[in-house]
């Protein structure tokens, strides 16, 4: 979203505007829903925090500076809602050691990606995603999805810039090895069924 | 050779991530929220309990009355209470609680009273909170 176009938001958001709010969550609530999901790990509790987080912003938009882009601030609210959330239920941010192997038939899976069917390719990307451990899906959704850049990242997860490209690298070799290993689990679904 | 291999796998996963979407929350997604919101304006348009004694008043009280302590533990009995002994005179100083008759009550049972009303006391605070989490306003 442009930086005029955000700024006006910004501007009706202070006023008030309930219908600059729904705009606001239209624009936004996708991605706040994914970043939620990708921590909490549950639907329901994703949108209540999405909820949550929304709500948390149109209160504060007031104390918004604008020395960030209202993205990324609305992200880290969210972002910090989901800690909270999985605080609240006495679970940890999933950090399971997922054990990936070293990703070694990349032609191979390159070529039985491209003989898939759409959906089927972007159900199944969704359910990888959904299956890495800590902060991985949702660097790899700040970064993929939104276009953000590594500091932006860095200010929504309150980490170094350099800790971001680290997990950003270990998350896309985390997501081909799931990626790798659910294809294969598909390929041999197709010749049994 | 590792570095190629990499590269080969940063493309696929590229390749991969453009045909992916953010996922979908619910349908009545921005209706549930604009609820919510409705729903905290009205409990914050509820009347607060406000306490008749304010928690600064009680820190006050506290304060001084932990003055007082320590100064009489300080000075002791030595102190002669010249206000008082010339009050005397003029005031028969009587203690009511004498003239009380209290009910002979054993130990246990004193303590078992005593637990009883700790526990109500207790209760009360648990309720207040599960009633101020209901209504939103905590």
């Amino acid at each position: 979203m442009g930086h005029h176009s955000d700024q006006h938001l910004i501007k009706r958001l202070k006023e008030g505007d309930k219908q600059a709010f729904i705009t606001f969550i239209g624009q936004y609530k996708h991605m706040v829903y994914t970043l939620a999901l990708r921590i909490v790990k549950n639907e329901e509790d994703a949108e209540e925090v999405s909820q949550d987080a929304f709500l948390k912003a149109y209160q504060s938009i007031g104390t918004f500076k604008g020395d960030a882009k209202l993205s990324t601030w609305l992200y880290r609210i969210a972002y910090h809602r989901s800690l909270d959330c999985l605080k609240k239920n006495k679970r940890k941010p999933s950090t399971t050691q997922l054990q990936y192997e070293e990703v070694t038939n990349i032609q191979i899976a390159e070529m039985t990606w491209d003989h898939m069917e759409r959906m089927e390719r972007k159900q199944i990307i969704q359910r990888a995603l959904g299956e890495l451990p800590g902060d991985d899906g949702v660097i790899l959704s700040l970064f993929y999805f939104e276009s953000l850049s590594l500091k932006e990242i860095s200010e929504v997860l309150n980490i170094s810039v350099n800790s971001v490209k680290v997990r950003l690298h270990r998350g896309r070799k985390r997501l081909a090895s799931v990626l790798e290993k659910m294809m294969d689990k598909e390929t041999i679904s197709i010749y049994e069924s | 050779m590792k570095a190629s291999e990499d590269k080969s796998w940063e493309r696929f996963i590229d390749k991969a991530m453009q045909e992916a979407n953010p996922e979908e929350p619910g349908i009545d997604f921005t209706e549930k929220v604009l609820a919510a919101l409705e729903t905290k304006r009205e409990a914050s348009a509820v009347t607060r309990y406000k306490a008749p004694i304010s928690r600064l008043t009680w820190v006050v009280i506290g304060i001084v009355f932990s003055g007082v302590l320590v100064w009489a533990s300080i000075t002791g009995t030595s102190t002669q209470w010249d206000w008082a002994s010339r009050m005397s005179s003029f005031i028969n100083f009587t203690n009511p609680l004498e003239r009380m008759a209290l009910p002979d009550l054993e130990y246990s049972s004193i303590y078992s009273i005593g637990f009883f009303a700790f526990f109500v006391l207790l209760q009360i605070l648990f309720m207040k909170r599960i009633f101020d989490r209901r209504l939103g306003l905590q």
